[in-house]
């Protein structure tokens, strides 16, 4: 599904000062699993993230990114997520004036054209919708509202999810998703979230803390320090993490 | 939409394609160099009246005028749009006058072509109790320069302008000159406008506001923001306000220049969003708060609808 290989990566700041955060990530990832990747704050969980979405300043400087075989570092963001990829954001973006079912039903026939399949009607949206929104545990009065405005932090995680319900992506990334949830925020997020999987689709959860994946139960863990993954293993390696914290790595990384 | 449409081409009035015969047999109506309209007292028209102006390469004078009597209510959507590409100047001078309690919800929509001149000036007069729901829309044109004169002479008397104006060509040039007069107490002023702009155009915005002395307990608010899509576009605001009251409710304004969200692009995006369309999203939700505004929802879908098509780019 997803190949990394000797990904370099660094940060562009507003002065045009690079600061490299990246330094040659491996990761294989193969259809239906979930890897969970965690770190402490700095580690570069989220640049990788964002290196993968394609956001501006986020430069890959060295390496490739294979997403179902394509080479992911030469598509702009809406081609990479046209070939599967979705990023759940750690902080959902609040556009105001644009309507979430209208920006919904304008993800979706994107998706569907960069795919060559017809358009979903009015109609068939709306099926389709309600029945998706129902999963995400939400209420439907979200979908007339603007993106995220004024949502609570539960609220636009759970919109996250909703997208992904809809979108159905081949690779979904969750930045965080359980920053700034309470236990039964945390819950409805995970249960989207594991209702979408499958032998098919495969699920990197970032996180710091080994919470989520109580309820979201990763095949395997990544650590990572300083833009480096030092360690991988199976779920019981997030459990160790939580009893040891990261201090052990960071000594190893540093030493 | 249903509505009576009357047709002016090159200034001419069009009899052929224009539906006389749907106007109620009260109205007076006169189309010579323009439409002056009479509507007496106590009569509300149910449909809106379509006025449309369709340039063919002349350049033209149009000398328009709604009094509106007593009591009497109008919905009217006035349009300007040429079928060529050649310069031409249309020039309108606009007299509304309203008696007591009388009612019109007005939308102008400016759709010249962009090498056209167009200026516009307008002067209004209202009484006890009247209402002036007015929607500028402009698109097209390259310059246009319109000039509003208001005076609220009695109590009560409600003025409300709300506007968009887009531009997206260089040297492409919007004036908009406000001037409200609150000459009676309890009179309610508010002008609220947005503007996008796009490569090397400029957009200038004056509203001045005269509260006289005994024109106590009125209320004034103004507004303008504007989303500048390039670093070559330029926004002149001035807001102005002269009280002279004692005692005013409130006179606020505000204005604001920014530029796109690019962290809102990049998530429109990141759901397989092409950029272009993104840009239309974000353009779109940037203006749909001002027509969500218009009260008359006949008005509200036909802005609506325009501004869509226009924001495709």
């Amino acid at each position: 599904m997803l190949t990394i290989r000797n990904l370099h990566a660094s940060i562009q700041d507003e002065k045009q000062n690079t600061k490299p955060i990246l330094h040659g990530i491996n990761l294989d990832i193969q259809p239906g699993e979930v890897h969970a990747i965690m770190g402490p704050n700095g580690s570069g969980k989220s640049t990788l993230a964002n290196v993968l979405a394609g956001r501006d300043h986020y430069q890959a400087t060295m390496g490739e990114i294979f997403l179902q075989g394509e080479n992911l570092l030469t598509l702009l963001p809406e081609q990479r997520a046209a070939a599967g990829l979705f990023l759940a954001f750690q902080y959902p973006v609040e556009i105001p004036g644009v309507n979430n079912m209208y920006f919904l039903k304008a993800a979706v026939n994107s998706l569907r054209k960069h795919r060559h399949l017809p358009e979903l009607d009015a109609m068939d949206f709306l099926t389709l919708i309600k029945a998706k929104i129902k999963e995400a545990k939400m209420d439907e009065k979200f979908l007339h509202r603007a993106v995220n405005e004024g949502f609570s932090g539960g609220e636009k995680k759970r919109n996250e999810i909703l997208q992904m319900l809809m979108l159905e992506p081949a690779l979904a990334i969750l930045d965080e998703a359980d920053s700034g949830l309470d236990i039964d925020a945390l819950q409805r997020v995970a249960e989207g979230v594991n209702s979408l999987r499958n032998s098919k689709r495969s699920i990197i959860l970032i996180t710091h803390y080994q919470r989520l994946l109580n309820y979201i139960i990763p095949d395997v863990v990544h650590v990572m320090i300083k833009g480096k993954i030092v360690k991988s293993g199976g779920k019981e390696l997030a459990l160790e993490l939580e009893e040891k914290g990261y201090s052990e790595f960071i000594n190893q990384v540093t030493a | 939409m249903n509505a009576i449409r009357l047709i002016f081409i090159d200034a001419v009035f069009n009899e052929a394609l224009s539906q006389l015969q749907l106007l109620p047999e009260n109205v007076e109506l006169n189309t010579e160099n323009g439409f002056s309209l009479q509507v007496p007292a106590n009569t509300k028209i149910a449909d809106p009246i379509y006025v449309y102006f369709l340039n063919k390469g002349k350049n033209t004078v149009l000398k328009n005028k709604i009094i509106l009597a007593e009591n009497s209510e109008l919905t009217l959507i006035e349009e300007y749009h040429a079928d060529h590409l050649d310069k031409y100047i249309t020039d309108v001078s606009m007299v509304l006058q309203f008696g007591k309690n009388a009612l019109l919800h007005y939308a102008k929509v400016q759709n010249e072509n962009k090498k056209a001149t167009h200026q516009y000036s307008m002067q209004v007069t209202q009484l006890t109790g009247s209402s002036l729901y007015l929607f500028l829309t402009d698109l097209g044109s390259h310059i246009a320069k319109i000039q509003i004169q208001v005076n609220l002479s009695e109590r009560d008397a409600i003025f409300d302008v709300k506007g968009l104006y887009f531009l997206n060509e260089d040297n492409q040039y919007i004036d908009n000159n406000i001037q409200v007069k609150h000459d009676a107490p309890f009179s309610v002023s508010g002008m609220s406008f947005k503007g996008v702009l796009d490569k090397k155009s400029r957009a200038v915005f004056f509203g001045k506001v005269i509260v006289e002395q005994k024109a106590e307990h009125i209320s004034a608010n103004q507004s303008n923001h504007n989303l500048l899509l390039s670093s070559q576009a330029e926004i002149n605001i001035k807001p102005h306000l002269e009280v002279y009251a004692n005692e005013i409710k409130c006179c606020r304004h505000g204005a604001t220049v920014g530029q796109l969200d690019k962290e809102a692009l990049f998530y429109l995006r990141s759901r397989g969003i092409e950029e272009k369309m993104a840009l239309q999203l974000l353009i779109e939700g940037f203006t749909a708060d001002m027509t969500n505004q218009i009260v008359n929802p006949m008005i509200r879908s036909y802005i609506e609808k325009k501004v869509v098509s226009h924001a495709k780019l």
